[in-house]
């Protein structure tokens, strides 16, 4: 098992903190002034506000706070060119590049161009969760937050709030869709929640430590004592079109004649309590259990090939000559998922008037974003060939394909298919950071 | 084929400037000067430049090469008298801008491109024996079932599988009233190469270890004995050269000129991925790369005929040609292939599932004198292309841009194809009707 060293790492690698703290703000700042940025960045370092993996949050903890740094923010802070060289290219091209934009689908609808911010002159520097107990806490410290920002040489791009928690009756956080989510993080060696050997290498969501490929250490930025314990900060904020969605789910189980859960969940790969789908299965079974492989359900009569959470991580079907070599492959793309919903939960999700916005605030962690994060993104739920399919992309989150999507739903004797729909999601906003540990917020705040 | 010219010094922007439009053009297909699409057994094909000081900065000038990598049905013979016969300017302006150039004589044009053809040490199909058409016409196929089943599945779900079938065969009928097109037979290569490969091993097996305990006689003893002291003798200089050419831990990244390239990648589902690399000097990394091409190539002809090399099945077409040294006496590798997906993806499957054959190969080869493979043990047993992130960079900083890529069917992968036959070859078969119905 990896011995972590949990006080340098920034905290939020290891919890969302759903259990404790009730209100998330992300703020999207640019840096005007970066001699006071430094200096307001010593400052909350030195007092110790920023959260890391050794403290444990309890109900009297009032906030946690923790702070990423995107590419155009670095080189603010930062003027020698060999050290900003040194990040790997995607987060120096940035989520909103032409080449970056093509492989994650953000065409369209997606576009970075329509973006409410990571684009043009709303590109983000600096990246600043705020968490907090409870909606006093939480204002008293956003407000004084706020009032500091000029001072430190910060401009406020925009303030994101994660909106209220919904669970579902397994404890697990529900989004709008309606779907139990946050199922299957990956189990990461040496992490404070696991106990034993986790099933992915801590090198994966951890720089500095030996990652899924025989235990070599994935290339850090700047120097090894500015690299390790960081890791790299994926932020997307994706609009759920929830009534689109289900009003497509109904109009076209009606004509199926079929029922609309059902094909909500062959759409996600999970009935709505969670659950995976199993061959022969028509309802909710209601029972979770996140150890399965596919090995049971090799022609995806159960969970579809194209489904969500099959493509979103194939496990032991499909990307290698057994189960073991399956996944083998697919440990190597994991992400660490930490995001939160956003916008008001809808009673009836099939009424929604369109007036407020909602979805995901998605935020992911990963040792290497080329290898993981786009991957998947890419390779998985964008791939109009996954799993030898033909033209179809991801039903739920896909965006490869504008219009006239389909999804094969295997079924014996002959597959259904749903054709003809649009997409439920939509890329409203996004950038890439780097998540640094204690130490090098110490030296960025006195480069 | 994989025809290398030699580019005029003073011609070598001309011909940039003339093909770089026709690639940018290739999808809208409104360039006058040539339509790939129009030969009807070409499956893909690529032109690009090797440039003269390329891969290792600072070594002698060397001339700058064309490169014409096309992979086609038939006879290569066939292929260049119909690219001349359609196309004659357009391989006329490519061409005379070549040392060697003959004129426009359609023969002797015919005969400088053949002699040109460098072929390829190793080469890899996908699916042998599926030509352009067949996959054109079982993708058509396809698509009318596939549709009719969207039609009329409530009708069918409750019929037996063989009722499903003669109502999908009576549909096409309709569809093809002149008849069903007919499904080829596949090679005999592709059908039983395997079992013929497996033959192969156990006899070179019995011939060397019976030959080396004196079962065969003195003869194939004095043989096995030598193949065995030469196979040690190997081994001791492998690992001389091996630690020879150690590298040093300095980590190095992907060069700017790559970023340009991985720009226009994945825009589609299939890429092309075309790679230089100087051998490393001396016979015995040349020869050793000979023997691993010549066996691959035979792995390729015999066992990996079903869409899967070695574990990877996203190959539409690959080739290593090792290029004849110029006259600095750097002998260079040419990796050029055809494959569904992104790099990321490729590169992974790769070090996922073909280690062993690809840290073989390029064992033997490095970028530049401080540039090599990652750190390799016994050829490919350890290391190499295990080491993800330095394997990566260094491919990444082997590739060339291509200044054309066509394929004649972006919209299909390889297992689109293999799908797409096996639902053809379905229609004639009255066996494993259910597994037929999982490939709809």
């Amino acid at each position: 098992m990896t011995t972590i060293k949990l006080d340098e790492v920034q905290g939020i690698v290891f919890s969302g903190y759903n259990k404790y703290m009730a209100n998330a703000s992300y703020y999207l700042l640019r840096i005007e002034d970066a001699g006071k940025t430094k200096a307001w960045l010593k400052n909350l370092v030195d007092s110790g506000r920023i959260s890391h993996g050794a403290e444990k949050p309890d109900d009297t903890t009032e906030n946690r706070l923790n702070l990423a740094i995107s590419y155009p923010g670095y080189c603010k802070l930062e003027a020698d060119a060999a050290k900003r060289y040194s990040f790997e290219l995607s987060f120096r091209e940035g989520m909103n590049s032409e080449h970056r934009s093509a492989l994650l689908g953000d065409r369209g609808p997606n576009d970075p161009g329509k973006w409410n911010w990571g684009n043009g002159n709303k590109e983000v520097d600096i990246l600043l969760i705020l968490f907090s107990k409870d909606d006093a806490i939480h204002a008293a410290s956003c407000s004084s937050f706020e009032k500091g920002f000029k001072a430190a040489g910060l401009s406020k791009i925009d303030r994101l709030d994660a909106g209220a928690k919904v669970q579902n009756q397994h404890g697990f956080v529900r989004e709008h869709f309606g779907f139990a989510d946050g199922i299957s993080d990956p189990v990461v060696d040496g992490f404070p929640t696991v106990t034993g050997a986790g099933e992915i290498a801590t090198g994966e969501f951890l720089l500095g430590y030996p990652n899924q490929y025989d235990g070599k250490k994935t290339q850090m930025p700047v120097s090894e004592q500015f690299g390790a314990n960081g890791t790299y900060l994926v932020f997307r904020q994706l609009k759920q079109n929830v009534g689109e969605f289900w009003q497509f789910i109904n109009d076209e189980a009606k004509r199926q004649g079929i029922d609309p859960e059902y094909l909500a969940a062959k759409f996600v790969g999970r009935w709505k309590s969670g659950a995976v789908v199993a061959p022969g299965e028509k309802t909710d079974p209601d029972k979770i259990n996140n150890s399965f492989t596919f090995a049971n359900d090799k022609d995806g009569t159960g969970c579809p090939f194209g489904s969500h959470i099959r493509r979103a991580n194939p496990r032991g079907v499909g990307l290698g000559e057994n189960e073991a070599e399956s996944l083998k492959v697919a440990n190597r793309h994991r992400i660490l998922r930490r995001g939160r919903s956003y916008g008001r939960f809808l009673e009836d999700p099939s009424q929604d008037t369109g007036k407020d916005e909602r979805g995901l605030l998605f935020i992911c962690l990963n040792a290497n974003i080329e290898r993981q994060f786009e991957f998947v993104q890419h390779t998985w739920i964008n791939n109009l060939k996954f799993a030898g399919l033909y033209d179809e992309d991801d039903p739920l989150i896909g965006s490869a394909l504008e219009t006239d999507r389909k999804f094969t739903i295997q079924d014996e004797p002959l597959r259904r298919r749903v054709c003809g729909f649009q997409q439920f999601v939509t890329t409203r906003g996004g950038a890439y950071f780097f998540l640094p540990s204690l130490t090098a917020l110490g030296m960025l705040a006195a480069s | 084929m994989t025809v290398i010219t030699e580019i005029l010094p003073d011609k070598l922007e001309v011909l940039k400037t003339y093909l770089e439009p026709i690639g940018l053009d290739i999808k809208n297909k409104k360039s006058q000067e040539i339509s790939f699409a129009a030969y009807d057994h070409l499956h893909y094909c690529t032109f690009f430049v090797i440039p003269g000081d390329h891969p290792s900065p600072g070594s002698s000038p060397a001339p700058a090469l064309l490169a014409f990598e096309a992979n086609i049905d038939g006879e290569v013979k066939d292929f260049v008298n119909e690219l001349i016969e359609r196309n004659p300017d357009f391989v006329n302006k490519v061409y005379s801008c070549c040392v060697g150039y003959p004129g426009s004589d359609a023969g002797q044009l015919a005969a400088y491109l053949l002699a040109n053809d460098q072929g390829a040490n190793a080469f890899y199909v996908a699916h042998p024996g599926q030509n352009r058409n067949t996959i054109y016409r079982q993708r058509e196929i396809r698509g009318h079932i596939e549709k009719f089943i969207d039609d009329k599945r409530s009708e069918l779900v409750g019929q037996t599988e063989a009722q499903i079938q003669a109502a999908v065969v009576q549909h096409l009928q309709t569809v093809y009233p002149a008849g069903i097109p007919k499904i080829a037979a596949q090679p005999f290569l592709t059908l039983y190469g395997d079992k013929l490969f497996n033959a192969l091993l156990a006899l070179v097996g019995i011939v060397l270890v019976g030959g080396f305990f004196g079962w065969f006689g003195p003869f194939t003893e004095f043989l096995a004995t030598l193949a065995v002291l030469g196979a040690v003798a190997f081994g001791v200089v492998l690992r001389w050269h091996e630690m020879r050419d150690k590298q040093d831990d300095k980590p190095w990244v992907v060069s700017e000129q790559m970023q340009a390239i991985q720009r226009v990648e994945d825009r589609q589902l299939q890429n092309h991925l075309t790679s230089v690399i100087e051998i490393k000097p001396g016979n015995f990394r040349f020869y050793t790369l000979k023997v691993v091409l010549a066996g691959i190539n035979l792995v390729a002809k015999l066992v990996a005929t079903k869409g899967n090399l070695s574990g990877i099945v996203t190959i539409h077409f690959a080739r290593w040609v090792i290029l004849p040294g110029n006259a600095g006496g750097r002998r260079r590798l040419l990796f050029m292939s055809n494959y569904d997906g992104s790099w990321e993806n490729y590169l992974g499957e790769f070090i996922d599932h073909a280690s062993v054959g690809l840290t073989a190969v390029w064992s033997n080869t490095q970028q530049a004198k401080d540039r090599g493979f990652p750190d390799t043990q016994w050829l490919a047993l350890r290391g190499g292309s295990r080491d993800e992130q330095r394997f990566k960079n260094f491919a990444r900083n082997s590739q060339l841009p291509e200044l054309v890529w066509y394929s004649a069917y972006t919209d299909l992968s390889v297992k689109n194809i293999e799908n797409n036959r096996r639902i053809h070859a379905g229609l004639f078969s009255t066996t494993d009707l259910a597994a037929w119905l999982k490939c709809l």
